[in-house]
C-alpha cells in the first residue's frame, strides 16, 4: 500500500495527520481545551529526547512523559487559588526546560529542532501504519463515546444526573487529545502541532454550528492544510511543518472572516427590515 | 567558605553578574506584570505572546542583524498585542483563538529562520536563549522597557485591579475597560520581549507566570503576591544561575542556563506547592 517515494509517502501523512488533527480538533474546541492540548504538545518534548537518547521509539517515549506531566498538573489544578491554566503554564514550562536540559546532557547527537519544528518528509511506513491505527481508533471512539461526550460537553450537571460521570469523559478526552498529539508531533513538531490541532476544527465550528456536521468537515479541512501545506512548502522552499501550521492558521482565519462577514450582513439585513 | 564562594563568588564574573542584574530586572515585571496576568488568567495570553513575538525577534534579525532584534520585536509585540485584544470575545473561544494565531505566527518565525541567511546563532538559541551572553547594552535597554511598563501598571494598578475582579463594576464605575485590556496585553508583550531576549521564546513563561503563582500559594491581597513573587523570583534566577555555573565548572556538564534557570522556578514551584498543601492538610487535621 504505501510503496511510495519519500515524497508521496509525506503527502500521505500529512493528509492522515491533518486529518486526526482536525476530529480531534473539535473534541478540543467544544470542551476549550486548547491552551491544556498545547501544554501537552510541550510536555511530551524531553519524553522525545528522553527516548532519543536510550533509543526506544520516540512515540512511546512521548506518551509516557505527556501522562505523567499530565497526572501532575490535574494535582496542580485542584490547589486552590491556582487553576488549570496556572497548571498548564507550569507544565509546559517545565516540559521545555527538561527537554533542553536532556538533549544537552547526552552525548548522542539528537535534533532538537527536528522535535519542535517536525520533519514530514522523513515520515516511514511505521509512522503512516500509527496515523491510520490513531484515526481508526479516535473514530470508534468517538462514534462509541460521541454521544455522551456531547451531553457532558454541554451540560455537565443533568448528564451527570442520566450517569455520565464528568470525570470519565474527562479522561476519555484528555486520552483522545493526547494520542493524537503523541502521533502527529514527529509530523509537524511539537510547537506547531497546536495549529493543525485546533485550526481546522475552530474554523469548521465557524461555518457549521451542527456538531456532526462539525466533525465531517474538520477532518476533511485538517487533510487539505497538511496536503496544501505540504505542496506550498516544496514550492516555497520552506518548512514543511511550518508551512503547514501557517495554512492551517490562514484557513482558520479565512472562515472566522467569513463567519464575521455573514453575520454583519444579517445584522444590517434584520436592520433594515426592523426600520421604518 | 567553599559554599558561599559558590553563592556570591560567582557574580564577581562579568558574563554572570549582567544575568543576574537582567533576571533581577524581569522579577520586578514578573512581580506587578505577574500579579495582573495571574488575577486576570492571562496564562495563555502570556505564552501566546511570547510565541508572537518569535517572527518579529527573526524578522529583525534578517533585515537588521542583533542591532534590529529588540525593535523588531518590539514591534511585533505590539502588533500582536492589539491583535489579541481586538480578536478576544467573538463567537470561537478564545483559547482556540488564541493558539491558532500564536501557532501562525510562530510558523512565520519559522520559515524566516528557515529562509534565511543571516541567521548565526540558530533556531535553538533562539528558543532556549543565550543567558550568558548578555551585555550592558542589553542590561540597559531591558532596565528603560521594564521601568516603562512597570511605571504605567502602577499609575492605574487599582483600575487593573478593579477591572479584574468585576467588570460591570468597574465599567460602572468608567473605568474604560478596553483600553485598559489593550494597555495591559501591550505590557506583557514588551515584558515578554525582554523575557525572551534573554532567556528564550520557549522558556520566557516559567519566568513571567511562576512567581505570581507562588505568590498566590502564600498569600491573598495582589500587594503581598507581587510581594513574594518578586522574593522568588529574584532568589530562583540567583539560584538558578549559581547552579547552571557550578555545574558546568564543577561538574564540567553543558548545561544550557536558561533551562536551568526556569527549572530552577517550576522546582521551587512545586517545593512551594508540597509545602503549603502539607501546611493546610495538618492545619485542618488539628482543627479537626
Amino acid at each position: 500500500m504505501f510503496e511510495l517515494d519519500y515524497f508521496g509517502r509525506a503527502l500521505v501523512e500529512a493528509a492522515l495527520a491533518g486529518a486526526l488533527a482536525g476530529l480531534v480538533g473539535v473534541v478540543i474546541v467544544l470542551r476549550e481545551r486548547a491552551f491544556t492540548a498545547m501544554s501537552l504538545t510541550h510536555a511530551t518534548f524531553p519524553g522525545a529526547v528522553a527516548a532519543a537518547i536510550i533509543g526506544a521509539p520516540v512515540v512511546l517515549g512521548a506518551a509516557v512523559a505527556g501522562a505523567l506531566l499530565l497526572g501532575v498538573s490535574s494535582l496542580i489544578a485542584r490547589v486552590r487559588g491556582q487553576g488549570g491554566s496556572v497548571a498548564s503554564a507550569v507544565m509546559l514550562s517545565a516540559g521545555f526546560a527538561l527537554g533542553a536540559l536532556l538533549a544537552a546532557l547526552t552525548h548522542v547527537p539528537i535534533d532538537v529542532e527536528a522535535f519542535l519544528t517536525g520533519n514530514v518528509l522523513a515520515s516511514d511506513a511505521a509512522q503512516l501504519w500509527l496515523t491510520v491505527a490513531a484515526l481508526a481508533v479516535t473514530i470508534l471512539v468517538l462514534l462509541v463515546a460521541g454521544p455522551r461526550l456531547l451531553a457532558s460537553t454541554f451540560d455537565t450537571l443533568s448528564a451527570s444526573r442520566q450517569g455520565i460521570s464528568a470525570w470519565r469523559v474527562e479522561a476519555v478526552s484528555l486520552a483522545l487529545i493526547g494520542l493524537a498529539v503523541v502521533v502527529i508531533g514527529p509530523v509537524i513538531g511539537a510547537i506547531l502541532a497546536i495549529a493543525l490541532l485546533v485550526g481546522p476544527a475552530a474554523a469548521a465550528k465557524s461555518l457549521t454550528r451542527d456538531v456532526r456536521t462539525m466533525a465531517l468537515v474538520a477532518p476533511a479541512i485538517g487533510a487539505a492544510c497538511g496536503v496544501a501545506g505540504l505542496v506550498a512548502s516544496r514550492t516555497f522552499d520552506t518548512a514543511a511543518g511550518a508551512t503547514i501550521s501557517l495554512v492551517a492558521g490562514l484557513v482558520f482565519l479565512a472562515a472566522r472572516g467569513a463567519d464575521g462577514l455573514r453575520s454583519t450582513v444579517a445584522r444590517r439585513r434584520a436592520e433594515r427590515v426592523l426600520a421604518p | 567558605m567553599n559554599v558561599l564562594d559558590a553563592l556570591f563568588g560567582a557574580f564577581a564574573a562579568p558574563f554572570l553578574l549582567r544575568p543576574l542584574l537582567v533576571l533581577g530586572v524581569v522579577a520586578v515585571a514578573a512581580a506587578v506584570l505577574g500579579t495582573l496576568i495571574h488575577v486576570r488568567k492571562l496564562e495563555f495570553t502570556t505564552d501566546a505572546i511570547t510565541h508572537a513575538v518569535f517572527p518579529g525577534l527573526a524578522i529583525g534579525i534578517a533585515i537588521g542583524g542583533d542591532d534590529a532584534l529588540v525593535p523588531g520585536a518590539l514591534v511585533a509585540a505590539t502588533v500582536a498585542a492589539g491583535l489579541l485584544v481586538l480578536l478576544s470575545g467573538r463567537g470561537v473561544s478564545e483559547d482556540a483563538t488564541l493558539a491558532v494565531i500564536l501557532t501562525s505566527c510562530f510558523s512565520v518565525g519559522v520559515i524566516v529562520v528557515s529562509r534565511s541567511t543571516a541567521w548565526t546563532g540558530g533556531l535553538t538559541q533562539l528558543l532556549f536563549g543565550k543567558l550568558l551572553t548578555v551585555g550592558w547594552d542589553q542590561v540597559l535597554v531591558s532596565t528603560i522597557v521594564i521601568a516603562a511598563v512597570v511605571t504605567v501598571a502602577g499609575l492605574w494598578w487599582r483600575s487593573f485591579i478593579a477591572r479584574a475582579f468585576d467588570v460591570r463594576a468597574a465599567r460602572a464605575q468608567g473605568v474604560p475597560v478596553r483600553a485598559l485590556d489593550l494597555v495591559l496585553a501591550i505590557g506583557v508583550s514588551w515584558v515578554v520581549v525582554i523575557a525572551v531576549w534573554s532567556i528564550g521564546t520557549l522558556l520566557a513563561v516559567a519566568v513571567l507566570v511562576i512567581p505570581a503563582a507562588v505568590g498566590r500559594l502564600v498569600r491573598e491581597s495582589t500587594g503581598q503576591i507581587a510581594l513574594v513573587a518578586f522574593g522568588f523570583a529574584l532568589v530562583a534566577s540567583w539560584l538558578g544561575l549559581v547552579i547552571a555555573n557550578w555545574v558546568s565548572v564543577d561538574a564540567n556538564l553543558n548545561l544550557p542556563p536558561g533551562a536551568t534557570v526556569a527549572l530552577t522556578f517550576v522546582a521551587g514551584y512545586l517545593i512551594a506547592l508540597v509545602a503549603t498543601s502539607a501546611i493546610r492538610f495538618t492545619r485542618r487535621s488539628v482543627h479537626v
